[in-house]
Formats: structure tokens, sequence, C-alpha cells
């Protein structure tokens, strides 16, 4: 039997075990993605990076889990959860009001491809298997909402098709559930087995040219006992990125010929340099699709999903303490303790202005500067965010191309207009980096590590729980452990050094993608700790003009030019395994570019802030030239220069 | 205790170091045998020890080779030790030139267009039927230099051809198996790249279907060094509800079972597998029919256990060594051939590489030999 530890590692929908205890650990903020008018009306589209939280929404909707939750209705934690899906019409007091039956295309639909047939009767295997594999779902979904056993009760369900749908011969028109699981089963056992078989291909199966099965599991002829089973069906196909790129779009031309009465929700993983708008004919989004892209809209929401965060953690934190500890925030210190830092803060303050006074020279330009900054109280740390900021400024105005007279003093409200909060967040990055104090700790900053992808968050929420755990067992008095912020930082640095390292067993092209991702995070480090901080708070990132993202895209230019090939695939795999993060059509000086962001975990170990807004432009050539070198050592060391 | 009644490979022949020299001498010696030697073209400093051992004894018959050459569609996979490659080549020309024989290069198509991993496809495309093997009495499968993804399928494809042969004139060739292991050259074989996600392999697939879901999963991991990576994946897609770990013990190094626990004891025990002691199995790590014996009684076992509740799906993941994953592999080919759902999972990689002094490692006389026979003459009397 399966004992759980930490919750935290519990990070997918499938081994989260029973479905109450799935359900008291989802937090209910991640609905907020679904359009509560349109959720049921039309084609919904998810789409994140890995980890994202695809699956477990798709599971919410499945038979077991709302079957739990209306069992468990107003009991907390469940209570929240049941309220939010009842303004979903998903859920009532009678009960559930949505049949959903969740099918994976990550077994066998791929491997389809590589039979020795022609294409078409490819296409129509893939379209039978399909059908086959809806309607054994759905007859499963279906008798576990009646609480049936599946497959012995198949007898109970009825189905009929919806009137004008032609079906392949030998399949009725109506009949019991028995009849339909006996051709269903059979028909995917025989395609799996020649899809697994060493043999040549030996037995005639027949191919499907439409997706008929939608018509035939529709919710006002599926009954059981006689008696509509739900309100609505949704079929929901999770992983599709993982059918072959000619199956994906068979999937989408048969989707978008016809309206048919079930409810179609598709799963996949964003993958920028590959994945198209699902629907060429006009713009269909809103009228027929709902797509979902759950990092953007955690992104744009960003207070929203450190609410969820929130949320997750804590639900698994009371799970695993039994009670004894409510809030994992509470748990992480959001502050430096000034004991913590007082040894290394001590003369630092000294040591600050006499750097400035000797790089402002004999001028007189700043003596007003200086004198503001000496009047200014508060604790060492903040006086030292506040002389370092002030040295930033100086060091701008003295690599200003069109100097001001010596004798001039530059005023207070022009420190005031110069002195943004990017400058102050410039600083303390400095001046933590400088002193060697910790930068990435707290729970906003953890969700900010977290790049918007739940995953990576409880990932890294596992390493501060084993601690907070063990604090627990060793405290001698009752109280909440606190870890203290070095700590904290720590074990990220830790977890995310230890994350780089794997990089090269992790992926595919590993050699390529680790180039890439230290020329990025080179760059970065560069232009960041420049002193006259330009890009402040600094740079995670890099940008490419839309224009060359085509080429990148192009066939026939990858075929002729290596270095822009590997430079192809080491994108495209550093966002499909969430290395990068991608973001299209950004305009900036007057044109159109993808953004390539790093991971924000990554930006840890470049010692880099977590915001986004900061990036470079590069030219094509200039990435192939990271690749085709390898990492530059010299950017390195002209960084570790200033410090 | 289980018995397992009626296992093909009960009774079985195998023979290494020493003996694999002295077998060989007199299975050639005694008559005229016509052999058909399979290997892979790699980088592994063992390609050619095994056939220059076979192919140097005395004997009358034919002595050719097919050698798998793996094309990767990329051609923009860095090739390590390319040098070694060259060197193989030259030396088994050389060494089946001596004898008279003929090389036969085959292409083992590594991906197809969609980005598949398609080597196990076409390994077991190799041979589509025995009619190609006519001529040899005797079919010899290298496996020291062939990835995993393609000596399972090729090692399959030849015992179904085999068990399907009718009844002829001229008996079927008998088949074995050589692997030339050698543990420390092993663990500087380090995968690089690997897929982001596990897969079953082909042709030991097929039972993840819709009428199979609420089946439970039982995963026997064949465990081997640094693997730590390959199992999370494993284990991420296959979601097991049983784990029964397979240690090499008795081995060589007799704290190698230890290691390995010390290795992936969180893994194991405080992670969310929580394995039990007492699941975890064991086998000679040079024996693969041991292998074969513990993993079948474990099967059936579940399978008798989990009946009540309308069966289970076994996963078996070798990535231990050769010997043991041939142990697995004889494991899952009967049990499929018995109508059991047991699959074998593995996670692809893109590449591997030498890590360590390549020259040291190549020099040092190591390495001991084993024949392992699967079909054949010493079966059917």
């Amino acid at each position: 039997m399966m004992v759980r530890r930490n919750p935290f590692f519990m990070r997918f929908s499938e081994r989260l075990g029973s479905d109450a205890n799935f359900l008291k650990l989802f937090s209910p903020g991640v609905l907020d993605v679904f359009p509560p008018s349109t959720i049921w009306e039309t084609t919904n589209v998810i789409r994140s990076s890995p980890g994202g939280g695809k699956t477990s929404l798709l599971r919410l909707f499945t038979p077991n889990s709302l079957l739990a939750l209306h069992a468990h209705a107003n009991l907390p934690p469940y209570d929240e959860l049941y309220t939010r899906l009842r303004e979903l019409d998903a859920i009532q007091d009678e009960g559930p009001t949505v049949l959903g039956a969740m099918i994976s295309c990550a077994h066998d639909f791929s491997y389809l491809e590589d039979l020795p047939l022609e294409d078409v009767q490819k296409e129509r295997l893939f379209i039978s298997l399909l059908n086959a594999r809806i309607v054994l779902s759905i007859l499963r979904s279906a008798l576990t909402m009646q609480r049936y056993k599946f497959p012995d009760d198949v007898k109970k369900i009825q189905l009929s098709c919806a009137p004008g749908i032609e079906l392949p011969k030998g399949i009725p028109v109506q009949g019991t559930g028995s009849d339909y699981y006996a051709w269903a089963r059979q028909l995917e056992e025989d395609i799996c087995k020649e899809i697994d078989s060493v043999l040549p291909f030996t037995k005639a199966i027949p191919g499907h040219g439409t997706l008929f099965s939608l018509w035939l599991v529709n919710s006002e002829s599926l009954l059981c006992d006689g008696a509509r089973i739900a309100k609505r069906v949704a079929v929901m196909l999770d992983d599709v990125h993982e059918l072959a790129p000619r199956q994906r779009k068979k999937l989408i031309s048969l989707i978008s010929a016809t309206r048919s009465p079930t409810q179609l929700w598709i799963a996949e993983r964003l993958e920028a340099l590959s994945t198209e708008d699902w629907f060429s004919e006009g713009n269909k989004e809103g009228r027929e699709r709902n797509t979902i892209y759950l990092e953007l809209h955690w992104r744009e929401h960003h207070s929203r999903f450190e609410k969820f965060a929130g949320n997750v953690a804590d639900r698994r934190t009371d799970s695993a303490s039994e009670g004894q500890i409510t809030s994992f925030a509470g748990c992480l210190s959001d502050v430096i303790e000034p004991t913590e830092i007082e040894r290394r803060l001590s003369g630092a303050i000294d040591k600050q202005v006499s750097r400035i006074r000797e790089r402002a020279g004999s001028t007189r330009k700043y003596n007003e500067w200086i004198s503001l900054k000496e009047e200014v109280k508060g604790s060492p740390y903040d006086q030292l965010v506040e002389w370092r900021s002030l040295e930033i400024l100086i060091e701008r105005d003295l690599q200003k191309r069109q100097k001001t007279f010596d004798f001039y003093e530059l005023t207070e409200e022009e420190l005031q207009a110069n002195e943004k909060s990017n400058v102050r967040t410039g600083a303390q990055l400095f001046m933590n980096k400088e002193l060697k104090l910790p930068y990435y700790y707290g729970f906003s900053r953890l969700c900010r590590m977290a790049s918007s992808n739940i995953d990576q968050f409880l990932a890294l929420s596992g390493n501060l729980f084993e601690v907070i755990t063990s604090a627990s067992i060793l405290s001698l008095s009752r109280a909440v452990p606190r870890i203290n912020a070095e700590r904290q930082e720590k074990i990220l640095k830790q977890a995310i050094d230890k994350k780089w390292r794997e990089i090269t067993q992790m992926v595919p092209n590993a050699s390529d993608v680790r180039c890439l991702l230290e020329g990025i995070g080179n760059l970065c480090q560069v232009e960041t700790y420049k002193p006259t901080a330009p890009y402040a708070p600094g740079v995670t990132g890099i940008a490419i003009l839309m224009s060359d993202r085509e080429k990148l895209k192009n066939p026939e230019i990858l075929e002729r030019n290596e270095l822009y090939m590997r430079l192809a695939n080491a994108i495209a795999t550093c966002l499909a395994n969430n290395l990068l993060e991608g973001r299209l059509n950004h305009k900036c000086k007057g044109r159109e570019w993808m953004v390539l962001y790093l991971n924000r975990m990554f930006c840890v170990h470049f010692d880099l802030p977590l915001d986004y807004g900061g990036f470079r432009e590069k030219s094509l050539d200039d990435l192939c030239e990271w690749i085709g070198k390898g990492s530059s050592e010299s950017r390195k060391q002209e960084t570790a220069a200033w410090f | 205790m289980v018995l397992v009644k009626d296992n093909r490979w009960s009774n079985y022949f195998m023979s290494h170091g020493p003996d694999f020299d002295s077998f060989w001498d007199g299975y050639l010696g005694r008559s005229e045998r016509n052999l058909m030697f399979v290997l892979g073209h790699g980088f592994d400093p063992r390609m050619c020890h095994a056939i220059s051992l076979i192919f140097g004894k005395k004997g009358k018959g034919l002595r050719d080779c097919i050698a798998l050459h793996y094309q990767d569609d990329s051609k923009l996979q860095p090739q390590h030790h390319a040098d070694l490659l060259e060197n193989n080549w030259a030396n088994l020309n050389e060494v089946v030139k001596k004898v008279g024989g003929n090389i036969l290069k085959r292409g083992i198509k590594m991906q197809s267009k969609g980005k598949l991993r398609y080597a196990s496809i076409s390994a077991a495309n190799v041979f589509d039927s025995l009619d190609q093997l006519s001529d040899y009495t005797d079919i010899i499968i290298d496996v020291s230099a062939m990835p995993r993804g393609v000596y399972f399928p090729l090692i399959h494809k030849l015992l179904v051809l085999i068990d399907n042969a009718q009844e002829k004139v001229k008996p079927n060739p008998n088949l074995h198996i050589i692997v030339w292991e050698d543990q420390k050259l092993d663990s500087c074989i380090v995968d690089e790249g690997l897929e982001e996600k596990a897969s079953y392999l082909h042709s030991f697939g097929a039972i993840e279907l819709e009428t199979t879901k609420d089946m439970p999963i039982v995963w026997i991991p064949v465990l081997g060094e640094g693997q730590s990576e390959q199992l999370e994946k494993i284990r991420a897609f296959i979601n097991p509800n049983e784990v029964c770990p397979l240690l090499p013990f008795p081995s060589i190094n007799p704290r190698r079972a230890d290691a390995l626990i010390a290795e992936y004891h969180h893994f194991l025990f405080f992670g969310e597998l929580s394995v039990e002691p007492r699941s975890i199995i064991y086998a000679d790590e040079r024996n693969p029919f041991q292998a074969y014996r513990e993993i079948r009684k474990t099967i059936n076992h579940y399978d008798r256990v989990m009946d009540i509740i309308g069966g289970c799906k076994v996963a078996i993941s070798p990535i231990s060594s050769k010997l043991l994953s041939i142990g697995a592999l004889l494991a899952a080919y009967e049990s499929r051939k018995q109508g059991k759902l047991v699959g074998v999972t593995h996670v692809e990689c893109h590449d591997y590489r030498i890590e360590g002094d390549v020259e040291d490692l190549i020099s040092a006389a190591r390495g001991v030999p084993h024949e392992i026979w699967l079909a054949g003459e010493c079966y059917e009397r």
C-alpha cells in the first residue's frame, strides 16, 4: 500500500489517490479560467506547459470526482469547491449535471503513423480508435454515474444515434450498452494488437471517416434503465499534443466541420513554435471555442495565482500536519531578520558612502543628493538600499553623453524624478549580491519562482515543506515552525541547481539546450548587473523577431541551415519542457517579437530578479553562435569583475 | 510459495566465462554449422569481442554477419566517439573477411517523421520470415552494443517466427543470445537526452486500453545504477498500484544490491511508493533465467491474487544490465503469449556517451562473455 509523506510531491492528478483526497487538495481558484456563460456552449481548449494543471481540471468533471464532491457537499474543505461548481452548473443538489468522460491521447494513437499502410488508411484507423474509445469511455462514465459496475452492467445502458447520421456497417442505430461495448471493445483490441504486433498486418479492420460516436453518446439519447443520465455530456481529450501532427490536424478538421450535440474538451501542451490556432476559418473564438492558456491567465492575474497557490499549499500542509499547521506561507519568513545580517551590514554603509564619494570625485554635482541620503533614517538595510540606489543614479549620470557643468548641483526634484521603484529593486538586487544577503525568500517570491506553473510551485515548495516538517518534529514547543530567509534561499538554490544540472539528462538535444540557456542566462546577468542598471530591475529574457520565428518554422530554410535547425529544436525543447516561457507578438520599437523568458527558477540560478519585462533583442545568428560555440566564459568573467 | 509450472525455460542452457569458450569449441568443432551473427554497429568497445572469438574457432560452415547501423533522421545529433565507431567497423571487416564471410548492413531507423522513436519498429522489421535465414543453422544475436529498444523487439520477432514456424523438412535455426558483460564499462556508458516521457516498447505494449483502464498495475523495475531520472519518468507514466523491484543478488560485488537500495532508498521507501521490503525480488545478476523465473513467479502471483477483482496489468522496466534485461524479456514474452497483460516500459534516449577515460576502458582486458541458448536443438530433444 502506498503511504504519502510529503503531499507537495504528489504532483500529478493521477497519483492523488482517492477522489476525496484529490478534491480535498484541489483549489477552486483555478475554475476562474472558465467563462461561466459559455463553458457548456463551446469546445473548451485548455493549453499549458507541463504541470500546468490541465489533467486535474479535466479529472474534476469526471463522475467519480463529482459524485465524491456531491457526497461531501457541505463539509469543509469541499464546500467551497462545491459552491463554485454549482455556479458553473456542473453539479446541483440532486447530483452532477454533466457526464464527463476523459480519454488520454497518449496511448497508441501516434503509433498508428508507423504502420506500413497508406496515409488514408492510417487516418481512418485513427478515427476508428477514437470512436471506439469515446464509446467505451462514455459507457464507463455512465455506469459510474449510476453507481453500476463497468463492464458487467453495460446492458442497463441504452443508446441511440441522433437522426441524420450515417453509421458504418455493423453498428446499430440504437441498442443496449452491451451491443456497443462488444463492438467498441473488439475494435480497440484489434487496432492495438495490430499496432503492437511484430508480424505484418493481417486482420481487415474497418476504418471510419467521421466521429459518429459523438452523435451516438449525446445526452438526450444516453439512457440508463430508461432514464436520462445527465443534462449534458462532455468528452474530454487529454494530452492531445501526443497525437501525431497529421492526426491533430484531422481532429481539428473533424471538429470544425460540424457541430456535434456532445461537447468536446481538448487539453494539450502549449508549444509556441508548432501550435497554430485550432480553427482556421474565420474567428470562431467565443462562438465555438474557449481557448484557455493557463499560465497566461495566471501571469495576467498574478495575485490570483498567488492566492491559488497559497490555497493549494495550505490544503496540503493542513492535510499532512493533521491540522497543526494551516498556513504554508506562515512558515516562510518574508523579512530578513536583523540578527541574520548584522555582521554583513557592519561597516557596509561606510564602505558604500566612500565608494560613492570616490566615484563622484571632486565634482559638486551630487552634493545635494548625497546630503539627502545622509538624512535618511531607517534600518541599516533600508539605508543601504537608498545609498545603492544613489550609486546607480550617479553612475547613469556619469555615463551620459551630454554632460552638465561641474558646478551645477543636481536637485532633490531631479533625484525623485529619477529614483523610480525599479531602480530601488535593482539596487536591492545588487546589494544583496554584493553582501551575500538572501533575496529569494518569502511566499510571494516563491510564487514568482514558479513561473505561473502549479507543478513547479509544488516541486519547489516540497523542498521547503521537508524542512518545515523536520522542524515541527524536532520542536519542543508547539509553535509553528518558521524558516528564515537565508535558509529558504539555500534550500531553493540547492533544488534549482540540481534541476539545472539534470537538464542534460532530462531533455532531447540536451547540449544545445544547455548552451542556449547558458547563453541567455549569462547575457541576462551581464545586462542586469551593469553599474548603470539600464534595465532595472533586470533582464530575464531575450526576443527574436516574429519574422525570424517564421524562418525557424520553415522546413526548407531549416533543411539548408544546420544551425537554424538546431536552434529551432533547442527552442522547441525548451518551450515544451517549460525551461523557457514564450510570448508571441510582443510589440516593441515598432516591431513584433517573440519573447523568450527564462523560467523563473533559472533566474535564481543566474542571480536574476524574478520580474518580467526586461529582455534583449537578439538575431538568429547571435543565438546560433551560442549553440555553435557553447556558453561564453568571457561573459561570466566580465560580470565577476564588477563585484 | 507460488510454483510456476510449464515455464518454457524451466530447463535452460547457458554458459559463461571459460565455459563459453569451451562450449563454442565443441559446438562448432563437432559438426558443420552455418552461422549468422547479428550485432549492432556502435561505439561500444565490446562490439567485436564475441564475433572474433566465435568466428576464430575451428569448424566448417558459413560465417556471415548482419551489422545493424543506427540511422538518425536528424544529422544534427552530436555523434560521440566517432573514432571508436570507425575502429569497430574496421575490426569487424577484418574478422569476417578472415573467415571468408559476408557482412550485410541493415539500417535501423531511429526516428520517423513525426518525431517518434522508430528504432523498435525498425528492429522488429530486420527479419520478415525464417526463409531469410533458411541457409543458417544458428542465429547469434550479440546484444553487447545494442540498445534495449533494438534488441528487445529483434529477439521478440525471432522467437515469434520460430514459434510460429510449421513443421518443415528443415529444422528451425538455433537462437543464441550473446552478452559480453562488463559492469565497469556499463556503468561508464550514460544515457544522454532522455525522452520526456516513458513509453512501452514496441511489441511489448498494448495493455493500456479503455477496457483495462480500471485494472491495477503492478510495476517490476529491474534496478540498475544511475537510473533515477528514468525511474521517475516511468513511475509517472504508469502510476503503479504495487511495486516489486528486482535486485541483482547474488552479485560479483556482494554489496551491489545494498548500493542500489542506498541509491534509490528515497524513491522506493520514503517517497510516494513506500515499497515494502518483502516485495523486493532477487535474481542472480549473471543468470537471466533466474530473473525470468522470479519475474514469472511474481506475475503469476499477482494474476492469481487480483483475479477476484478482474485481473491486473504488469509493467516490467528492465533498466539494469543486459543479462537481467534478457530475463525480463523472456518473462514478458512468455506471459504475453499466455494472454496476460504484461508490458515492458522504458525511457528512450537520443544518445549515449562513455564517461571517464575511454582509452583505459578499452585497453583493460575485462568482461565476461555469456551465451544464452533460447531456441533450437537442445530444447527439442
